[in-house]
Formats: structure tokens, C-alpha cells, sequence
């Protein structure tokens, strides 16, 4: 088969839409987290101006200064908050699915954009922005959304598969896996394979005082061993995109990484990188797998399952839901 | 030889040693030098809680919450020789006698200036000495690469071109001259450590003061910078090649593909467009193009002996308890603790009252009546990470504080 049409087949093959409408949900969570999170940049120094014990100079990203992108006033700010957070709404609910997508995916690109000419860029929203900007181009509303469901009120037969439906999560996850290969590999290429002595992960650490930092950052030894680990997980990432199976390494491992880097880093769990992981996982599949393991097999092993999965679940919640309450 | 480092706590030097006596229990201070300090000679307290140890193998810091002495790395003007002397006045200037020279320096960074035996002068006719007796510095002249600056005009420089800054003033025992970017909090010699080039296209801020010997600062002198793009990231170049670039995959995958579908084609070539662009992005690392950036961050290698900085805020309670300021209370410095701690260290007292004031309704409980900008410090040892006094940039408010 020829180059351009495994391209083809690989981005607009038939896959699940299940799947798709599923990931779908989860992206606009994730929107709605990262916009929220930013809720006091947004609305209290962009709306109501800077207190004056902070410094933080407007400093457009390239792409505003094309595009000529001020400061938004204070009406508009707030507008525009309330806007994005309407669009991203509507997109998890699914409905018009395609247009909200599109809406909420520019909105919050902007949003995103206005906190980083705030101050400096981050690397824990590239993934889920550029995920957003796939999501219209696919069927995204055609299962899992109020679209889906008035389609069905109508009387109209809703398809379980649809080409162009992988489109958004394997763009999601090719824009997370070359994240992650290059935060490995320019660790290498720039701090050389002195990096890896034990000491340079140890500062790091210590320069970002976690709550694990004390225990983590005690020995160069284990300090060097966690390096190596770090850079291999993340320099071989892109393995994950091409062999399925090992998903089940390398997303766990990614998990624990962010894990680490928030309790001994003090770098915030990045949630949002943890979200946008899920366009590796099946979503479709997650239901009847969660059936196989609770509701079969021995006793025990049900057992916990059940309590593995609702802790997991009880840790992202507990996660997730105090941004909205701040 | 002893000093009281804070209530309760006592500092006594026999030897080469140093002795802590707190609540009734002794314990011999260890050093991270594993030469030790040699005979300690004199100790002095900061009045934001450090104490300096003159000893014969150098100047030396410790602070009530850590336990090991750390030798002081003194930097460009610090007086040479073996340390016999050091005291720290009300405004933390440290002054300090060697075997050679008498000089003073600054508490955070430690650069200063010798007053009297520099070029191997004996010191030893300078009995009395009256610090901020003369007329305050004054900086008459700066200019940028052989170019005059006027107040206030802006000076347009290209991203890579070394920044050459010559500056002119007076101030007791003749000026010297420091400078800093963007409200860093480091003051720089310009000779020594020129502005690192290049330098991040658009506006930035140039600050340059005379300092005289007492270490005394003249208003700063301040140059409006615009750094352009180079040209090759200036939008009306970067954006039509990009563009080209972006077409040509469009339609090599349009016209590539069997199924000839325009969809896919553009699509496609769409998506190879946005990959490429992670990848040049991940191979020539910069930010300001986000989603697209580089990975840089993180990628400093340290080695054995490095020392580790964790700046913040140490807040003092009504009864002069101290403690580590989490950084949500710190404030809105969602992705730099500088932006407050500059904004404080700018600010001084009525910014400061601001903050506590904002910390006071968030915490009503347990308010605070004082504050330190401070940096604590670790260093790297074989044996693992060795707390260190921290650096003290600012201090307000709180008891006998002082800036």
C-alpha cells in the first residue's frame, strides 16, 4: 500500500462513534478545567486589572501579534469567558455539535492564548487545543450527544461506525506522543547526558518543593535511576502510537509521571494531560470492560476491580471538581 | 565568642567550630565544605535571622532553621583575602575585614566593593570608617552599543546583537554600575555578565544604577527596549513561507492520495502541517508560537555542590513566628512566583500591605504582620540535599524589620 493512502486510511478510516462522541465529552471536560483554572488571570486581572503585588506584562504569543490581538477590555473579557464556557457546554452536551466544537475550540484557544501573553506558555494544554481543532472535522455529534438524540426521536437509525471518526483522538494522541519525545529528548540534546547524573533531577525537585520532594530527592542515586527512567518513558513515547499493547506501559506510565511531577515538583497534577490520555484508551469499550471484571470471576478479583475503579474515579472527581469551586 | 540567633537559640564559635545551644540541647553545626571553616574568627547576625561566620577558611552562613554552615561564594568586588572580621548593619549591608582589605556586600548576592587594601594594600591604617557620609550616587550617562540614551526614548535593537552597556555616574570612592532586565531581581555587572543574547523579540525594560562604595544605589536609569523578530521569524516572512510550505503538503496529499477526495486531501495535508510544525517547533525550542513550542524547560544539568533555590515567602505571625508561604496564599503567580515577588520587592512597603492585607481575608484565622522575600536554598551533596540559609531579598513589616 502506498504512503498517502495508509495516510489516508489511517486518519479517515471507519472506527467507532461511540468512541468518538465519548472522547468528545472527555475533551470538553478538559476545556472546561483548563479555562476555568485560569478563572482569576481571566476575569480578575485581564476584567478588573492587576493587583499591584503582581508583575505581569502583556506579551502577545506569536499568533495574536499576526493576528493583531490586544488586551480584551473588561466587558469583553468577561464575555468571552462566559462564551467559552457556553461553547464548551453545548459541545459536551452535543449539541450542534459540529458548530459548538469549532466555537468552543477557538474560544478557548483564545483564552488559552490570553493567559500565556500573560506570562509564559505551558505545555499541558498543546494536546487538548489542538484535539479541539480536530473534533469538528469529524462526525463528532453522531453518538453520545442531544444531536444523536433527536436524530433517534426522528425516527433515524444511528450508525455505530463512521470514516473520519479516529481523526480526533489519533491526532490527539500524535500531538501528545511528540510532547512527550521531546521534553525526553531536548533533555538530552541540551543538558547532555550529564542530565542524567542523579543531581539535575534532584535540583529540580528542590527548586519546586513538593509534598514528596523530602523522600523522592534524598538520594542521587535513586535520583539517577528516576532520570533514566523519565527520559526513556518519555524519549520512547511515540512507540505508544504504533504498538497497542503498549498502551498499557506507557500511559500508566505517563500518569504516574505527571503523578510525581506534581508531589514532588509542585507542578500541579496536569490533569489535563491525564485527560487527554484518554484518546489512547477505547472509550467504547470501557463499560463492557468494567462489566467483564466486576460482575465476573472470582469473588475477590471483583471485589478489587470495583474498588480500584471507584477510587480511580473518586481521585479524578476529587481532582477535578474543587477547580469549579474556588 | 557567642550571639543569640533567636530566642531560644544560641550561636557559640570555639574554635573551629560552632556550637548551637537550643531548649537545653548542644549539637556541633556540621559544614558543607568538607574542609571545614578553620578557626572561626567572628560572628555576626543579620537582622533577618542569618548569622555570618568569619573564619580562616572564608566567609560562612547558617540561619536558625537549618543546620549546617555554607561558605559564602563571594563574587566581583568582595575584599580579598582571609575573613578576621564581619558585622551586619540595620540596612543588612554585610561589612567584612580581611587579612588584606575591608570591603562590604551585599547580603542576597554577595558582589560588593572593597574600600581600603584592594592590590594587596595592607588595611591595617583604616581604624575608623563612616559609611554614607558623602552625596548619594548619581548616574549622569548610559549608553547602549556606542549609543547615547535619552529618558524615556525607546531604543530599537535586533534580537542577537550583544548589548554593550556603557553608563556613566558619581558616588563616594567612584561609581560602579549594574543593570537588570524586566524587573529581574538580579542586579548585574555589565562588564562581567553582559545581557545574554538573544534576546526575546518585543518590549522589554532596561535598568542601569551607579552604586557607590557603601553600596548605596542611584535611582535607576531606565531604557525602553523593542527587540525585533530576526528576520526570518518576522511575521510577513515566517507567514507567507509557512503558508507555501502548508499548500504544497495540501496538495501533495490532495493530489497523493488514490482516493482523490478533496476532504481528505486537505485534511490530510492540514494534519501533516500541524505535526511539522510540532516537530520544528520541538527542534528549535522557543514558546511564543504556543500550541506550537519547544521543550526546553527542565533541561539544566546540575552537578555535585550545586545549590538549589526555592524563592517565596516567609510570613511572620504578631509573635514573630515565621513560616512558608504555600503558593496559592502567595497569589496569583500562576506560572512565576517572580511576578509577585518582584511586584513586592518593587513595591516595598505599600505593595507589601496590599498582599498581607489580601493574605489577612484569606486567612483570618492566622494573619500575618510581616513578610521576607526569600529564596531557601539546598546544597547537592553526595550524601543527599544539605538545607543551607536562604537567601533574603527583602524584609517588611513585622518586628524591627528592615528593607
Amino acid at each position: 500500500m502506498r504512503l498517502a493512502d495508509r495516510w489516508d486510511r489511517y486518519w479517515f478510516g471507519e472506527a467507532s462513534l461511540v468512541r468518538l462522541g465519548a472522547f468528545r465529552v472527555v475533551m470538553m471536560l478538559t476545556a472546561a478545567y483548563a479555562v476555568f483554572q485560569h478563572r482569576d488571570t481571566l476575569l480578575v486581572q485581564v476584567a478588573s486589572g492587576t493587583p499591584e503585588y503582581v508583575h505581569r506584562a502583556w506579551n502577545p504569543i506569536y499568533s495574536f501579534q499576526v493576528l493583531g490581538v490586544g488586551t480584551p477590555g473588561p466587558g469583553l473579557a468577561s464575555a468571552l469567558f462566559t462564551a467559552t464556557l457556553v461553547a464548551i457546554a453545548l459541545a459536551a452536551a452535543g449539541l450542534f455539535t459540529r458548530a459548538t466544537c469549532a466555537l468552543a475550540a477557538l474560544l478557548t484557544w483564545f483564552e488559552l492564548g490570553t493567559v500565556y501573553s500573560l506570562g509564559q506558555p505551558h505545555h499541558d494544554c498543546i494536546a487538548l487545543v489542538l484535539g479541539l481543532f480536530a473534533l469538528p472535522f469529524a462526525p463528532s455529534g453522531a453518538r453520545v450527544s442531544l444531536d444523536a438524540l433527536l436524530a433517534r426521536l426522528r425516527g433515524r437509525a444511528l450508525p455505530d461506525t463512521a470514516a473520519w471518526a479516529a481523526l480526533p483522538w489519533r491526532f490527539t494522541q500524535a500531538t501528545a506522543a511528540l510532547g512527550y519525545f521531546f521534553a525526553g529528548a531536548s533533555k538530552l540534546a541540551i543538558g547532555g547526558w550529564t542530565w542524567l547524573n542523579g543531581y539535575s533531577l534532584q535540583a529540580i525537585m528542590l527548586h519546586c518543593h513538593g509534598d514528596w520532594t523530602p523522600f523522592f530527592a534524598r538520594s542521587v542515586l535513586a535520583c539517577r535511576v528516576m532520570s533514566l527512567g523519565l527520559v526513556l518513558v518519555q524519549a520512547t513515547f511515540p512507540i505508544a502510537l504504533f504498538w497497542r499493547r503498549s498502551r498499557w506501559f506507557y500511559v500508566p506510565a505517563a500518569v504516574s509521571f505527571h503523578l510525581l511531577t506534581w508531589k514532588t515538583m509542585d507542578t500541579g497534577p496536569y490533569l489535563t494531560l491525564w485527560f487527554t490520555l484518554a484518546s489512547f484508551v477505547p472509550l467504547d469499550q470501557v463499560p463492557s470492560f468494567v462489566r467483564a471484571h466486576v460482575t465476573r470471576g472470582p469473588i475477590p478479583g471483583r471485589v478489587a476491580w470495583a474498588a480500584g475503579i471507584a477510587a480511580a474515579a473518586w481521585f479524578v472527581a476529587w481532582l477535578y471538581v474543587p477547580v469549579f469551586a474556588r | 565568642m557567642s550571639v543569640e540567633e533567636a530566642p531560644g537559640s544560641v550561636l557559640e564559635a570555639r574554635g573551629a567550630e560552632l556550637i548551637r545551644t537550643r531548649d537545653g540541647a548542644t549539637t556541633a553545626l556540621r559544614c558543607t565544605d568538607p574542609g571545614g571553616t578553620g578557626a572561626i574568627r567572628a560572628l555576626a547576625l543579620d537582622p533577618a535571622g542569618r548569622c555570618f561566620v568569619a573564619a580562616e577558611r572564608g566567609l560562612f552562613v547558617v540561619a536558625p532553621e537549618v543546620d549546617a554552615l555554607d561558605r559564602v561564594e563571594l563574587r566581583e568586588g568582595a575584599p580579598p583575602g582571609t575573613p578576621t572580621s564581619v558585622f551586619v548593619d540595620r540596612r543588612r549591608r554585610v561589612w567584612l575585614s580581611t587579612d588584606r582589605a575591608f570591603g562590604v556586600l551585599d547580603p542576597s548576592f554577595f558582589w560588593g566593593r572593597t574600600i581600603q587594601g584592594a592590590g594587596d594594600v595592607p588595611s591595617d591604617e583604616l581604624a575608623h570608617y563612616v559609611p554614607d557620609a558623602e552625596r548619594a550616587p548619581a548616574l549622569t550617562a548610559v549608553s547602549i552599543d556606542g549609543v547615547a540614551c535619552a529618558v524615556g526614548q525607546t531604543l530599537r535593537v535586533d534580537s542577537d546583537a550583544p548589548l554593550r552597556i556603557v553608563a556613566a555616574g558619581t558616588g563616594a570612592g567612584g561609581a560602579t554600575f549594574r543593570w537588570r532586565l524586566d524587573r529581574h531581581h538580579v542586579w548585574r555587572d555589565p562588564e562581567l555578565e553582559p545581557p545574554a543574547t538573544p534576546l526575546a523579540p518585543g518590549e522589554h525594560l532596561l535598568e542601569v544604577v551607579a552604586i557607590d562604595r557603601d553600596l548605596n544605589r542611584s535611582p535607576p536609569f531606565r531604557v525602553p527596549l523593542l527587540v525585533a523578530y530576526p528576520r526570518k521569524y518576522e511575521p510577513r516572512v515566517l507567514v507567507p513561507v509557512a503558508g507555501i510550505a502548508a499548500l504544497a503538503l495540501i496538495g501533495i496529499s490532495v493530489f497523493g492520495a488514490r482516493r482523490r477526495s478533496l476532504a481528505r486531501g486537505v485534511v490530510g495535508g492540514l494534519i501533516a502541517v500541524a505535526l511539522l510544525a510540532q516537530i520544528v517547533a520541538g527542534v528549535v525550542p522557543h514558546a511564543k508560537a504556543w500550541p506550537f513550542v519547544g521543550f526546553s524547560m527542565y533541561a539544566e544539568p546540575h552537578a555535585e555542590n550545586a545549590i538549589t533555590y526555592d524563592e517565596g515567602i516567609v510570613g511572620i505571625d504578631p509573635e514573630g513566628r515565621k513560616r512558608w508561604i504555600d503558593d496559592i496564599s502567595l497569589g496569583s503567580a500562576w506560572d512565576n512566583r517572580w511576578q509577585v515577588l518582584g511586584a513586592l520587592l518593587e513595591g516595598g512597603e505599600p505593595a507589601a500591605s496590599a498582599w498581607l492585607a489580601r493574605y489577612a481575608r484569606q486567612h483570618p484565622d492566622a494573619p500575618l504582620v510581616g513578610l521576607q522575600i526569600c529564596a531557601r536554598r539546598r546544597r547537592l551533596t553526595p550524601d543527599g540535599p544539605v538545607p543551607i540559609a536562604p537567601l533574603i531579598f527583602g524584609v517588611f513589616g513585622g518586628s524591627g524589620a528592615t528593607r
